[in-house]
């Protein structure tokens, strides 16, 4: 190994990652090379003047991101609206415009009529109820009107339709629980009537089995007496 | 398991996600190292706390643009050198030179390097004042090209490996080991004649 090729293997030796072969080599180099050895050792010598000289320094602030820290709002936040996904926010934005069209529309009155298959639309009409005797065609449709009055008979007629049934299905109910009241009392009737009679039946059973029982008492009452006046002679 | 005992690489993996803790855990971890590199490559302390917090930003940033999470600390390191090459290129001036304690102690660096500063390389022995062996140092370092003061700072301060150095520096090991011989031997001239100026 010459000093040039030698002198190739410097930064491998200052840096430490000089392989085990070079460094034998090198090492073989430098005990005859007293240049070489020198140069070398300054080197070593100025690396190690250079770590003593500028030590590590501390940071002069300590340096911590607070808006990566977590907080409340934050955390809040990210579960607010603004978390919603891309199509979220489009059909909001859509439903908002249709809301909004149609608040317009009933603003402003609007009457929308479809005719002969065209569609009509007009602002600020007065108000016109169908009209029953319009002769009805195959080819064409009835002008079709919707104002507020007209949705408001319709209501009206709903309404009472409602009412109506509701009452229908009230005296219904309340005939059939008047039906199954009075079939109930009639059964009570006859139930007690039932019972009185057997309690009637109980006590003719009672009275003949007293009667019974005295004339019973009677009869020998009346042999008693009969056998007690045997043994005295009757004075005639 | 704590936050503290992940490796860098998983943390990174953490802050992909949305982990802001991570990130910061990070930057405690390396905040010192980079500050002290920005600093030997800048030669001013606020200009180097300036790249240190920059580059974090950017590494934040630009996490996700990161595709080998274990390479996070040289990925770092070659931010703040960009950060430190702009600041070298808009600066074009001599920085301020500080003592250890953050003075203003402006120095000639002929009058220093050639004055009766007791400094001694010799087989590897100093005897020097700190002080003036800091202020040697930096000016000598201040004097190489940005390259070969890069390559130094980060071999022998940071003690990467020549590979390392050179996906940093994006240029081949051998232009890396031949700057940091270069460099060594220029600052082995400024360091042996300031000890010629020893009487």
């Amino acid at each position: 190994m010459n000093c040039e090729k030698s002198r190739e293997l410097f930064a491998d030796y200052i840096g430490g990652e000089l392989s085990q072969s070079d460094a034998r080599e090198l090492k073989d180099h430098l005990s005859t090379c007293q240049a070489c050895r020198q140069e070398l050792s300054l080197l070593s010598s100025t690396k190690a003047a250079l770590k003593v000289g500028w030590p590590d320094e501390s940071i002069p602030q300590s340096l911590t991101f607070e808006f990566l820290k977590p907080s409340p709002q934050r955390f809040s936040s990210q579960l607010g609206w603004f978390s919603l996904p891309k199509f979220a926010w489009i059909s909001l934005a859509v439903s908002a415009c249709f809301i909004v069209c149609l608040w317009s529309l009933a603003l402003l009155r609007t009457q929308i009529q479809i005719e002969n298959g065209k569609f009509k639309l007009s602002f600020g009409q007065p108000v016109q109820l169908v009209s029953t005797n319009t002769p009805t065609q195959l080819n064409s449709l009835a002008p079709l009107k919707v104002n507020n009055e007209v949705v408001q008979a319709l209501i009206a007629q709903v309404l009472e339709r409602f009412e109506q049934n509701q009452n229908t299905k009230l005296q219904q109910a309340l005939q059939e629980a008047k039906a199954e009241w009075e079939a109930k009392r009639n059964a009570d009737f006859v139930r007690i009537a039932k019972e009185f009679k057997y309690l009637e039946s109980t006590q003719n059973v009672v009275w003949k089995e007293a009667v019974r029982n005295s004339s019973v008492l009677d009869a020998l009452a009346r042999d008693l007496y009969v056998k007690t006046n045997s043994s005295v002679p009757v004075q005639q | 398991m704590g936050l503290i005992r992940l490796a860098d690489k998983d943390l990174v993996q953490r802050v992909v996600r949305g982990d802001g803790e991570a990130f910061n855990l990070l930057v405690a971890r390396w905040e010192k190292k980079l500050f002290n590199f920005a600093f030997r490559l800048t030669g001013d302390r606020e200009d180097a706390f300036d790249v240190c917090q920059d580059s974090f930003v950017r590494a934040y940033e630009q996490i996700r643009q990161l595709k080998d999470a274990s390479k996070f600390p040289h990925w770092l390191f070659k931010i703040a050198r960009n950060y430190c090459i702009s600041h070298y290129r808009s600066e074009r001036k001599l920085p301020k030179l500080e003592g250890p304690n953050g003075g203003d102690n402006e120095l000639d660096l002929e009058s220093l390097l050639f004055s009766h500063s007791p400094v001694r390389i010799d087989n590897g022995r100093h005897q020097f004042e700190p002080n003036e062996l800091r202020l040697i140092v930096e000016r000598a370092l201040e004097y190489l090209p940005f390259e070969q003061r890069e390559t130094i700072v980060l071999k022998i301060y940071e003690g990467l490996k020549f590979s390392e150095i050179a996906e940093i520096a994006e240029c081949p090991v051998s232009t890396v080991k031949s700057r940091l011989y270069l460099g060594l031997t220029q600052l082995k001239k400024i360091l042996t004649n300031s000890q010629r100026g020893v009487p």
